[in-house]
Formats: structure tokens, sequence, C-alpha cells
């Protein structure tokens, strides 16, 4: 009986336990349900409020309360007024009473993000600054930054976790997919600006630290960077924000021990249009950016070593955290060869340059060059300074005559330029490759005209129809064409050419010229008096000495045996003196100094 | 009377000349006097004279030899920092000379003594481009000349070289 009566007490205190707590979530649910009804009403003119002063228009598809303190936004998308391009979205915002904003998936996207600030930043950041100061948190566990307009390609994905409280503002996180570098912002605070205690970027296998102040309009910064095997030290940087200027007074600072040195302003309505000068060791840089339709473009010149160069429409797209593509409208490179000036100019030049490998940049390149094109694949070694570059290339249907611009040696000549090549440069440079060239004509260039002129061959002034081909290699100590062979109308060729770092010659050919080209010469005639069908054998001859004066040698050959058959030797030596005393030499041997051996 | 001033002043006129006949007899005595002197072996008394000439007599025929002789003792003393300063000087003086291309020789050849290849880089080139020749029968040409101190040099010309032979025995070769 006793046990009955314990037993139905313990059951009713359970019972009532029961009924009050479904009681309580009864009117939880009937506070969340009447929250959820009434709080479209009093969000929608909130959010319209901060959209008018923001200029966006922010849009949601529905919005709830979670208890005990979160109103949480779904699938909400913010655009600029009057454009239909998304700014920002998310999949989920959660506002907390308590001051912390969550937002997941949120997705940046930068051209329009962009944009946007460029037409209203000033405003934005006017009444951003006039909103009451309040602690906060603000937490994007799961963000990607899109830089493409159509939110296409890879983002690169982020987390922010950033609190503000009172005049202290830290933040920090991650950016980067593949290869993430975390980074940390510890900011303070005060009437005039701020402190910038620590500003930290690191990843697996580099490193920046700074820190700085903003005083008034005075920007100061130093600090460090390690990065791959680049020691960026001692970097000192002064910045001034004016009404007309955003003015980098001074940046300065040594990679690996090498000065350098950056000055530029951009303009405060636009701050992508910048101009820079950079001063490294020996190169000198011009910058100039401005935002363009097709993104930020870069237009600038650099002089290297009495070399310039210049380029326009730079424009550059990350495809993903470890891929760059480059364009560029044109480059115009100006640079000296004994003395003359030569300009190159290449069109249309495209980049791509993958970083995914540490210590090492891969680089396809292609162009409009001349009339043909032309494509190349360079590996980057950038383990230590100079970098090292290797690549291979390929140009096809250059156009001579336009290549003549450039090289002013090659005005009277026309055809068309096909080759492949391997380069290596700055360490045990080479450029080393094969070249043809198909219909070709030459008229009155500074070789022809030595080569008429001594050979007595008028013709030769004028080549057509001319199909070349040969392998060739550059290095520092030289230029070489080997197994050139030369087919002209007028005669054909086979040899190769050597010249080294001090203009001097080294070649050896043999050249066979037609019946017609050979009856030209006085000597040839002869030749062909002397011997029957000279113009069927070739001609062997060696050259030597400084290119511009250089010396002639007829090389033992069937063809010079069977000529000096016929030839006394006192009349051969009054050839060779003869010949001496031409008047295309610049300088003569009198006859009294000089004797034949 | 009238005979006694012409003959005066005749004579003063060709005294104004006389200094220089002097001189040039005294250029000719001197450079006899250096060559008995480097016949016999007195280098330093030859030298002496080569200097003299140069001093006194700048205009004198003698001069390239007296010269080049500087240059020439000098080496031979093995003083070659003041030899390839002669031959410097040689070169620079008689530039279109075919003797100024034995001086190259001897400054290549003092620049690979004293293991200075930047320098023999430029002397090579500086040979290379001495003189444009044409060899259509013969393959070399040669140039012989007798120095002050009676050194008999022999330049030979080749379509890639030249050869330097003092007293017929090969001194140097600059190949280009």
């Amino acid at each position: 009986m006793l046990m009955t009566s314990y037993s139905q007490r313990s059951l009713f205190k359970w019972a009532c336990a029961l009924l009050i707590l479904l009681m309580i979530c009864a009117m939880a649910a009937i506070f969340i349900f009447q929250v959820d009804r009434w709080l479209p009403r009093y969000a929608l003119p909130f959010t319209d409020v901060i959209a008018q002063r923001s200029q966006t228009k922010i849009s949601f598809s529905m919005v709830h309360y979670r208890f005990p303190d979160h109103i949480i936004f779904k699938n909400v998308t913010v655009f600029e007024a009057d454009k239909k391009a998304p700014i920002l979205q998310a999949s989920r915002v959660t506002v907390g009473l308590f001051n912390t904003i969550v937002i997941n998936d949120m997705a940046i996207h930068f051209p329009a993000f962009k944009d946007y600030w460029a037409r209203h930043g000033e405003k934005v950041h006017a009444w951003a600054a006039a909103l009451p100061q309040k602690n906060m948190r603000l937490v994007v566990p799961n963000g990607r930054f899109y830089l493409t307009d159509d939110g296409k390609g890879d983002p690169v994905a982020f987390k922010i976790d950033l609190r503000l409280d009172q005049d202290r503002l830290n933040a920090h996180g991650s950016w980067g997919d593949k290869h993430p570098f975390n980074y940390a912002l510890y900011v303070h605070a005060h009437d005039h600006g701020f402190d910038l205690d620590k500003f930290t970027l690191t990843d697996t296998g580099s490193s920046m630290n700074l820190w700085g102040s903003w005083h008034g309009d005075t920007i100061d910064w130093k600090g460090f960077i390690f990065y791959e095997k680049f020691y960026i030290l001692d970097i000192d940087g002064n910045l001034k924000v004016q009404q007309n200027a955003v003015a980098l007074k001074q940046l300065s600072f040594n990679i690996n021990g090498d000065p350098v040195k950056v000055r530029g302003y951009c303009s405060p309505k636009n701050i992508f249009q910048c101009d820079a000068d950079i001063a490294l060791k020996n190169i000198r840089l011009h910058l100039h950016s401005q935002n363009t339709p097709q993104g930020l473009a870069l237009k600038g010149g650099a002089d290297l070593n009495g070399t310039h160069v210049d380029f326009e429409d730079l424009t550059g797209q990350v495809v993903n955290n470890n891929f760059l593509k480059l364009r560029t409208k044109r480059i115009q490179a100006i640079f000296p060869v004994q003395g003359r000036e030569h300009k190159v100019f290449i069109d249309d030049l495209w980049a791509s340059i993958d970083f995914a490998r540490p210590y090492q940049k891969i680089i396809a390149l292609s162009a409009r060059m001349y009339g043909g094109n032309f494509h190349s694949r360079i590996r980057l070694e950038t383990s230590s300074l100079p970098w090292q570059l290797k690549g291979q290339g390929q140009f096809e249907g250059i156009d001579i005559g336009l290549l003549s611009s450039s090289f002013s040696s090659l005005k009277q000549c026309h055809g068309h330029l096909y080759g492949n090549f391997d380069l290596q440069a700055p360490k045990n440079t080479e450029f080393t490759g094969a070249l043809t060239l198909h219909n070709g004509d030459f008229d009155n260039t500074d070789f022809q005209v030595w080569a008429a002129k001594t050979l007595q061959m008028p013709s030769l002034d004028h080549l057509s129809n001319a199909e070349m081909s040969c392998r060739f290699k550059v290095d520092e100590k030289s230029k070489t064409l080997e197994d050139l062979r030369l087919n002209t109308d007028e005669f054909n060729l086979r040899g190769f050419f050597d010249l080294d770092a001090d203009d001097l010659v080294s070649s050896q050919d043999s050249v066979r010229f037609s019946k017609k080209t050979l009856s030209e010469s006085p000597i040839g005639r002869q030749i062909i008096g002397l011997v029957r069908g000279a113009w069927t054998l070739p001609f062997e001859f060696r050259l030597s000495g400084n290119i511009y004066r250089m010396n002639f040698q007829w090389d033992n050959s069937p063809l010079k045996d069977k000529v000096r058959q016929h030839l006394f030797s006192f009349f051969e030596r009054m050839i060779d003196q003869r010949m001496d005393a031409h008047p295309v030499y610049r300088v003569t041997i009198p006859s009294e100094s000089v004797s034949p051996g | 009377m009238m005979k006694l001033y012409v003959i005066i002043l005749s004579l003063l006129w060709q005294g104004c000349f006389w200094v220089t006949c002097v001189k040039a007899s005294e250029a000719d005595l001197e450079w006899k006097e250096a060559i008995g002197f480097a016949k016999q072996g007195e280098t330093d008394f030859a030298f002496m004279d080569f200097q003299t000439i140069l001093d006194d007599c700048p205009h004198s025929r003698h001069c390239l030899g007296a010269q080049f002789a500087l240059g020439e003792y000098y080496f031979l003393q093995n003083n070659l920092p003041m030899a390839s300063e002669a031959f410097e000087d040689f070169y620079a003086q008689y530039p279109q000379h075919e003797e100024a291309l034995i001086a190259l020789a001897y400054l290549f050849q003092i620049a690979k003594i004293e293991n200075r290849p930047h320098d023999m880089e430029g002397y090579r080139s500086k040979a290379a481009s001495f003189r444009q020749l044409t060899f259509i029968f013969n393959d070399k040409k040669s140039f012989r000349f007798s120095s002050g101190f009676q050194r008999k040099y022999k330049l030979v010309y080749y379509i890639n070289k030249v050869e330097l032979y003092v007293n017929d025995k090969l001194f140097t070769e600059i190949p280009f």
C-alpha cells in the first residue's frame, strides 16, 4: 500500500515536470513562431536601410530566429544598386544578439566588388566610420574569393575570425587552398589613427612580419619577409594619404643584400590608378596601373644595362592560388648591338605562370611577332639569385621584311623564317636551335656588296628565291651557324660561320656558282676558260679576322688544283699582290713591305 | 767691303739651318753608335743612345727603330711592365706600320707571361683587325724587320693566325 502510494506520487511528480517542460517548449515554440512571423517585417526595412546607406541591394531567401540569441538569414546576396552582378553571397548569415556575426559559405566576387568600391568607396567609408563603435566578432569559417567576373574558375578559399574590442582589433585566419597561408593582425586604434602592433603572414616555406602606425595622414611600416630563399629585410615604408593623392614617399628594403627603392602615388578616387618608380641594382622600372574594362592594367618601362623595355596594357588574372595568366598588348624592347640601336616588338603576348612548385615557376608564352607566331615554354628556377631560366620555343612565319624595321641590315631582305630553339640563361647562357628561310630575297646587304665587289660578280647584289637552313648556337663566347645551306638562283653555299665575342670570324665554306654568275667575273671567265665545266666544281674558301675586315683564303680543292696547272708561279704571286691592293680594302699593304712567303 | 757683308750674312743665314743639319747627322751618328754597342752586347749603352735619338731628334727617320728598341731593351731586361708600356707607346705612335704588329705580338706575349687573359683577348682582337688579307694561291705572307738590337724579326700572316719569329725561332703565335 505504502509502496503503491510512493509510486503514484513519483509518477505524479514526473508527469508535472514533463507537463511544465512541454508547456515551456510550447511557449518557446509559440515565441519562436511569433518571432519568425514578425521578424521579416523588421528585418526587411533594416536591411533596406543598410542597403540604401551602403549603395547596395540586399536579398535573402528567409530569416528566422534561433534560440537563444541568434537571427539567421539564409541565401543572402548583396548587389551593387542597379547592378545584376553580385558582390557578396552567403548561404547563411547568423547575427548574434551579443554582437557576433557568422557568415557561412561567403563568396566575394572581386571584379564586382572592385567596381563597386571604385564608385562608392568614399561614401561607404564615411558611413561606416559614423556608425556607433561596438564590440563585435565576425567569423567567416569557409569563404571563397572569386577573381573572375562570372564566378567561374577556381576561387581562393579563406577564413576570417575578427574581433573588435573597444579600440583593439584582432584578426586571424587563412588564405588559399593547396598551400594556404595563415595571417594574424593586431591593431590598436587611438584618436588620430592606429598602431599596427603585428601583421604576420606564414605558410610552410615563407613568412612576413610587419608593424607600423597610421597617424593623421601618415602611414609608416617596417618589417621583414622570408620567401623561399629570399630574405627581404629592413623594410621601411612611408605613405602619405592626402586629398589629391596617396603618395608612397619611400619604400626601401634589401633583397638578399641588394637594396631596392620604390616611390609612387595613387589617385584617392581610384586606388587602382597608380604610378611607381622602382630601382633595383642596375634596373630602373616605371609602372602605371589603371582600371580598365578588362581589369587592372599595367603600363610601364624598364631600363637594364642599356636595354629599355616598354609594355602596355598588361593585365593579369589569377586562375587559382597558384596559376597566373598575364596578357600584354605590346612589348617594345630597345637594345644596342655593336653601337647600333635595335628595336624589337612583340604583340599580344600571353603568359601563363604556374607557381605550384616551390622554387620553380613554369611559364608558357605565346605571341605574335613580325607577322608570325612565337611559342615558348620556360622553367624558371628561383632557388637562388640570379634566377636560372631554361626554355624551348618555336617561331613560324616571321616576315623578314617586317623584321627589317628592327634590324636595318635586313632592310633589303624578304622571306619567312621558321625555327625552334632552346634557351638557357643567365648562368651558362646558351641559345641553340634550327632556322629555315623560304622564298628569301636579299638586295644590297653589306655582305652582298662586299662579296659582289670582291668577287667582281655584280649579280650577287641581288639574290632571289633563297632557301636557307642552318643550326644556330649563341652563347657568351660566340654566335655560330652550323650546317649552313643556302640555295639561290645565283649560287649554292654550304658551310659554317662563327663570330666570337670580339667580332672575330671563323668560317669555312663551299660555294658553287651558276655558270651565268661565274661568267660575270673576269677571274671567273678566265677560270671557265682554263677549266672545263668549272661551274660544276665547288669553290672552297675560308673567312677569318674582324667581321668588318675579313681575311679571305681560297682553300685547296680540285678546282684550285686545276686552275694552278695552267698558271705560272709568278702569275699567282702577281694575283695575290693585286688582291691585297684591291680598293675594297681600307688598308693596303705596301708591296715593298710584304712579300709572298 | 760689300763682299764681306754678303759673306757674313750668308754665313749667318746658313747658321740658321746648321742646327738641324747637325741634329740630322747627330741622329745618324747616335744610331750608328747604338748599333755598334748592340753588336758588342753593350745593351745599356745602346739603350742610352736610342733614348738620346728620341729625346734630341724627335723627327729623325731612326725614331721608329729607336722607339721599338726601347721596348725590346726592357723586354730583354725582363722588365715586363716597362716593356709593355714602351710597346703600347710604339703601337699608338705607328699604328699603320707593320712593326706595330710586332709590338702587338710582344704585348700579347707579355700578357701571356703575366697571365692576363683579358688583355690577351684585346691584343688578339687588335692583331686580327690589323690587316685585311686575301690569300688566293699562297696560304701565307711574311714581313721581315731587323731591330736596333740586331734581332731579326719575321712576321708570318695566315688566314687565321699571325706568327712572330725572332732570329728564326718562333717567339709567339696569335690565333684568331
